[in-house]
């Protein structure tokens, strides 16, 4: 019964250090049990078509396969090449059961494929049948991968194995080609008894390996490395190394689970050629619940979208998948498209079959936009305002928009929002130094500042903290390992901390870089100034153990080396991507890097910066999480992120224009109440996605709605919580309980927006809402005393609390209650709204 | 539509196999979770320990506390001492012996060798990573029952998802509520955490937010915020009463905002809110004054002492399952406090971890046993891994101080005690360097089976998943020989 296969325990020469073995682990077991649905009928094909069309063989070792692609009588098509028949007509080629073709003899010929009842040919050209002679980069590279040789848990490990150590999944052909031939007095080749060679014994377990029989006797691998010694075992040039993927088909879309899909990977070279790797490529699933993969084969599982990773000898490349399933009975109605974001989602939605919600009301778009733009819900004058202005809906929304982006509380809130992303908090800081560094963020919002410009003054600011608070945002970060993982994440949405301890494992991104990056602020320095540091010398209590004088950010010439940790070799600044501008002499690196970091052909600068304001608008990045961009995690609607991406760079990086753009779309303005054809879409925005407030919403929109404000630690009366400048304190237990970040990291995570039984808690019996519906002398009481009319009374609770009037009914279903029961009734009133979800979520 | 079948009917096994519980789905059979919740408060009664006749353990547990030392400690410095091993092995510290003849333990857990007649060391604690060789997904392994690698196929170390498998103590809080109006599932004083990743494996995951921990997260050292808990002066227990019944009318009369935060559970939550807040009694549960002040000494005054302290009035207010994490970071500065202690690793250990953990452990199995509820409390204690036997190498990737110890899940060990689990022995025996098990080894999954067996939970009990597939508690078999 026990099915967990414990640990093969291995004694080694070595001496008591354990080696591992790959278990067999529960999880294992566990994807097995994933039932999967049968395999639905094959429909009426009405013709064959072949991807690619014809084949072009070089040499004896070039085998391909081709796609088997059956077209429905509706035109839609399906993968038949799981269960095509194959039939080379001459003998110029061999082709086996699964459909991979060989050249055998020069010319030109045809193979037959015959399937879903209907037949094509596949011309195929062989242009050469010898065989080449093997080279490690090209050949032997991608053998070690696939039989898993420099996996994680073998040689490819930190310390490598049993004294054998591969670079990680091939990334370094230099390294491992050493390892093979140099190592161990080169006892690994045995050039004249090739079969004796180490290299072959260990891996088809002649001699006993821990590994197991990682090579099959006679197998396609094993030849080739046998054939590869016996040549000399010749390492050949780098420029023989893939250069990048293709992944056939270009476009998934299945119509039924169950339903299969093969994939086609072609690797090209830097010499023109290309090869069919589909055999060699580790092919896997990103979403396990939509379409399971194995064996190079898709199975669809359930209605959604996912995408296929595909990785071969370095190289990531990713393909979207989406399952249709059964939409009898849809028929696709556009929304009306505001402006240049509802193209692309209207499209999406029409290619998922998808119905897009209905427009939300005038008082559901108040509170929205008021929310988002600013971080609080409209007062009850502004909401009759609007409610009564008789302009066009469409067009009142817009002014709207305006006056909202235009007014103080905008500034506050984004000022709020930044301040979270730079690390604003006294830690870091000291309590001057927030104040500063919120101000500053502030104004350089209020002020709109063209976001790239922002960006610069960040990363190269220098000088006096005081006089240039910029500063602060480096002084936060303080080493350049936490300036390369932070600037990285930040500003551009890719995750370089995983590469800090080896290279990254789903990416591209190595180790190297990650100190090549690091190595542009090695000589980014700090020290005391003297501004302020008599406020010291007082010997004030309250800042005895705190720097509240200015800080000096300055470049120290003669320090800084950024050391590898492997080899302690001293990093030269290089940009892990793209194209880094000259310096000149004596230049501080910062300067190239900030050129490089905010250009418009930088990719991920400006597609990040939209993407990650998209997520705070819509609740969802098109990608996300919005910090973490990489092939494996493509975009939810490439076309809409490239639009958005080109507005904003041809724009100017002008954050209120894009804020502006994205709440006039139509899609913004949608409604949360979901139809039949959209109720399971949570990722093509058909429909808007209730989000609960943050911390800082929650507490003033309660204020809002009673009209007594808590105070804060710090904080002149009467001030918003957003305009607290430290993460660390202000607030008090709400704002932390309900999520407001320490500010201690990069990442949007930080910030939680969950729902527990501490916050029902706290808001059913703690000091918070207890107080601000209680005090005495607030908006209820005010209310309570001047408002003889019960019903005008529950209609003002209504809109101060969840900013739309009662209906009828609601105020039929109230008793406030009489002579002194009435403000009680009027409090638990405004209490029980305010715990209601239509006011602790944005909707 | 909700089939909640007996859960122990006879077979030859002593109670069935393989249930199918149904969660869910059950929101589109148009339950509410607070429904469901109902339900199973009264099919709870068929169930439990006094169903059977307790054999090998089943069903001896009420409740449980898990100690859970985030980080990692090392085994041989504190658990598995190795006076005959190299220097460069055995490390600093003398080995001490304990009232049970025949077990020694560190001598930085002098207390503890004076209760040790109450417990059992499992000296055979041993897994091989699959994947990622770091602590969270450790941790989410020894929470959760399974590798972290198959519900985030990125491989990332990811925040904690709706799809994540569940804390053992959320599906403990869905299949043996308890007999009273008492949190469930407490978990205190800090998450889970590494790095940045906070909370993963110390969710419910898939069963839903309601069957989340009440994340307790104050140091119970300090004075302790217990406002939310103590009703309101102005709002007595008839106001909150009718507060709850206008909350039902206003959101009845919007049941499309209801339904579009459904994932949220909000209705469960309130209610347990209403619920806790009317008894009291998580209040005067919290409430640690209540003790004197020289019990609250002997359990230490510090984070983990009194949260050890806490524990205890927390099973006696009829909590199912207690988790109190170590209050340290997973991966953080050992030298403050984190059991992480790839450089310095004894200077810390003998002056910060072990003092407080010897202190409150101690104190605890003497202070359960005093008042009778050892018997039917499990306490265990234990890390994600122990630490490399050979001092100053890399078994992580990790670099070490000569005197570090990096991560070793190979061998390491796990403390258990009280409800029925044998007293003053040891279970499985590392071999002479402590660098694998000598004999029954034991994996992590396997004291998450013997957890839920300790309860009266069949450990392959499937639950459905947020897609309605079946799902077994754990793919592993509780280890019985622990129990006498």
């Amino acid at each position: 019964m026990n099915k967990h296969t414990h640990p093969l325990f291995v004694t080694l020469g070595l001496g008591w250090m354990l080696a591992t073995s790959i278990a067999t682990s529960a999880a294992d077991s566990a994807a097995t049990e994933k039932a999967t649905p049968p395999a639905p009928p094959i429909p009426a094909i009405r013709a064959l078509l072949l991807q690619p069309a014809s084949l072009t063989l070089e040499d004896g070792r070039d085998t391909r396969r081709v796609l088997v692609i059956g077209e429905r009588t509706d035109g839609a098509r399906i993968d038949l090449t799981g269960d095509a028949r194959w039939t080379a007509e001459s003998g110029g080629v061999s082709v086996d059961a699964e459909g991979r073709v060989t050249g055998l003899k020069l010319g030109q010929t045809t193979v037959t494929v015959e399937a879903g009842g209907k037949k094509i040919e596949l011309p195929v050209n062989v242009v050469g049948t010898q065989l080449k002679s093997v080279g490690f980069v090209r050949d032997i590279e991608p053998i070690l991968s696939k039989t898993g040789c420099n996996a994680g848990p073998c040689h490819g490990s930190a310390k490598g194995k049993n004294g054998f150590k591969l670079s990680l999944r091939g990334y370094d052909p230099d390294y491992d080609y050493q390892a093979l031939i140099n190592d161990l007095g080169g006892r690994r080749l045995n050039r004249v008894r090739v079969d004796e060679s180490l290299m072959l014994q260990k891996p088809l377990s002649d001699v006993p390996h821990e590994g197991r029989q990682a090579l099959r006797p006679g197998s396609l691998n094993h030849q080739l490395l046998k054939q590869w010694i016996t040549e000399g075992a010749r390492f050949e040039p780098l420029s023989a190394r893939a250069t990048n993927l293709t992944v056939l088909p270009a476009i998934v879309e299945i119509d039924l689970p169950g339903r299969r899909q093969q994939f086609i990977i072609l690797a090209h070279y830097s010499d023109g050629t290309t090869r069919d790797v589909t055999d060699d490529a580790v092919l896997s699933s990103n979403n396990e619940e939509i379409a399971l993969v194995k064996n190079r084969t898709l199975t669809a599982l359930r209605r959604g979208e996912m995408a296929v990773l595909v990785r071969y000898e370095g190289l990531y490349s990713a393909r979207e998948v989406a399952v249709m399933g059964d939409r009898s009975g849809f028929s696709f109605a556009a929304m009306p498209e505001y402006n240049g974001i509802d193209g692309p989602v209207n499209a999406k939605l029409k290619r998922m079959r998808i119905l897009p919600s209905d427009l939300c009301t005038d008082a559901e778009f108040l509170r929205r936009v008021s929310l988002d733009l600013t971080g609080q819900p409209p007062d009850v004058e502004r909401l009759r305002a609007f409610l009564a202005d008789p302009t066009e809906s469409r067009k009142k929304r817009e002014a709207v928009i305006d006056t909202l982006l235009g007014s103080k509380a905008y500034g506050e809130f984004w000022a709020n929002k930044f301040a979270d992303l730079l690390q604003c908090n006294s830690e870091n800081l000291g309590k001057k130094g927030v104040w500063m560094f919120r101000g500053w963020i502030e104004g350089q919002l209020a002020a709109n500042r063209p976001y790239d410009q922002f960006v610069r003054d960040l990363v190269l600011a220098q000088g006096s903290t005081f006089e240039n608070p910029a500063g602060n945002y480096l002084r936060a970060l303080r080493d350049p390992s936490k300036m390369t993982e932070d600037i990285s994440q930040t500003f551009l949405g890719v995750r370089f901390n995983c590469n800090k301890c080896h290279d990254h494992p789903f990416e591209r991104w190595t180790q190297n870089q990650y100190y090549e990056l690091g190595a542009f602020f090695g000589q980014v320095a700090f020290k005391q100034g003297t501004l302020g540091r008599d406020l010291l010398i007082r010997g004030n209590e309250t800042y005895a153990s705190e720097q509240v004088s200015e800080d000096i950010v300055y470049r120290n010439y003669n320090g800084g080396d950024v050391r590898h940790p492997k080899n302690a070799a001293v990093m030269k600044p290089k940009v892990p991507y793209g194209h880094l501008r000259a310096q000149t002499a004596d230049e501080d690196p910062r300067k190239a890097f900030a050129d490089w970091l905010t250009s418009s052909d930088n990719p991920y600068f400006a597609r990040s910066t939209v993407n990650r304001f998209w997520s705070y608008f819509f609740g969802r990045g098109i990608i996300d999480p919005v910090d973490d961009i990489r092939a494996g995690n493509p975009p939810s609607n490439p076309e809409l992120l490239a639009w958005l991406e080109k507005e904003f760079v041809a724009g100017g990086y002008d954050l209120r224009q894009l804020m502006r753009t994205l709440c006039n779309s139509r899609t913004y303005q949608l409604s949360i109440i979901p139809n039949r054809w959209n109720e399971d879409d949570s990722v093509n925005f058909s429909h808007a996605l209730p989000r609960r407030l943050s911390a800082e919403q929650l507490l003033d929109a309660v204020s809002i709605a009673t009209g007594h404000r808590p105070s804060f630690k710090d904080m002149p009366a009467g001030a918003r919580s957003v305009t607290a400048p430290d993460g660390m304190v202000g607030g008090g237990d709400f704002l932390a309980l309900f999520g407001r970040p320490k500010r201690q990291s990069a990442c949007e995570c930080e910030r939680a927006g969950n729902v527990t039984l501490a916050h029902t808690l706290n808001l059913v019996n703690g000091p918070t809402l207890g107080d601000c519906v209680t005090a005495s002398g607030n908006d209820i009481a005010r209310l309570v005393k001047a408002e003889p009319d019960d019903r005008k009374v529950i209609e003002h609770v209504y809109m101060a609390c969840l900013s739309r009037p009662p209906t009828s009914k609601e105020i039929d279903a109230i008793q406030l209650g009489s002579g002194a029961e009435r403000l009680a009734g009027t409090q638990d009133l405004a209490w029980a709204l305010l715990n209601s979800p239509s006011f602790l979520f944005n909707r | 539509m909700i089939s909640i079948p007996g859960l122990y009917g006879a077979t030859c096994d002593g109670f069935s196999r393989r249930e199918f519980l149904r969660i869910g789905g059950a929101g589109i059979a148009g339950l509410s979770l607070a429904d469901i919740l109902k339900l199973q408060a009264q099919q709870a009664p068929t169930a439990g320990p006094s169903a059977g006749q307790p054999k090998n353990g089943w069903g001896r547990a009420k409740s449980v506390i898990i100690l859970y030392l985030q980080g990692g400690p090392s085994h041989i410095d504190i658990w598995d001492p190795k006076p005959d091993a190299p220097s460069n092995i055995r490390g600093d510290f003398k080995t001490i012996r304990t009232k049970v003849p025949g077990i020694q333990l560190s001598e930085v857990m002098p207390r503890l060798a004076q209760q040790m007649d109450k417990a059992t060391l499992i000296r055979s604690m041993s897994y091989t990573p699959v994947g990622l060789f770091n602590h969270t997904a450790a941790i989410y392994q020894i929470m959760t029952g399974y590798t972290p690698d198959r519900v985030s196929p990125s491989g990332q170390l990811e925040p904690p998802a709706p799809n994540d498998f569940p804390h053992l103590g959320s599906q403990i809080a869905r299949l043996r509520p308890p007999e009273v109006p008492m949190l469930p599932f407490v978990m205190l004083p800090r998450p889970l955490q590494e790095s940045n990743v906070i909370g993963k494996g110390g969710t419910a995951g898939f069963l839903g937010a309601a069957f989340d921990p009440y994340y307790f997260y104050q140091d119970p050292a300090k004075e302790i915020n217990l406002a939310d808990l103590t009703l309101r002066s102005e709002v007595s227990r008839d106001r909150l009463g009718r507060r709850s019944r206008l909350l039902k009318s206003v959101n009845d009369a919007m049941p499309a905002m209801e339904k579009a935060v459904e994932k949220y559970a909000l209705d469960a939550y309130y209610q347990k809110a209403f619920d806790l807040v009317s008894s009291g009694r998580a209040r005067d549960a919290f409430d640690l004054t209540k003790e004197t002040a020289a019990l609250r000494d002997s359990y230490g005054r510090h984070t983990f002492g009194q949260g050890c302290l806490l524990a205890r009035r927390l099973v006696e207010a009829g909590t199912r399952v207690i988790q109190m994490n170590w209050p340290a970071v997973a991966n953080g500065d050992p030298t403050v406090d984190a059991w992480d202690t790839h450089a310095a690793n004894f200077g810390p250990l003998r002056n910060l971890h072990c003092p407080k953990l010897d202190s409150g452990l101690s104190t605890l199995l003497e202070d359960l046993d005093q008042r009778g509820l050892l018997k039917e409390t499990l306490v265990v204690a234990l890390g994600e891994f122990g630490r490399s036997p050979r001092l100053g190498v890399s078994t992580s990737g990790n670099t070490n101080s000569p005197d570090g110890r990096d991560h070793w899940p190979y061998c390491y060990t796990a403390f258990m005690a009280g409800a029925g689990v044998s007293r003053g022995a040891l279970y499985g025996r590392s071999d002479a360097t402590g660098s694998s098990p000598a004999e029954l080894p034991v994996h992590p999954t396997q004291i998450v089976a013997t957890i839920y067996h300790a309860l009266g939970i069949d450990p392959h009990t499937m639950v459905m998943n947020h897609l309605n597939q079946p799902r077994e508690l754990v793919q592993a078999e509780a280890v019985t020989g622990l129990f006498s």
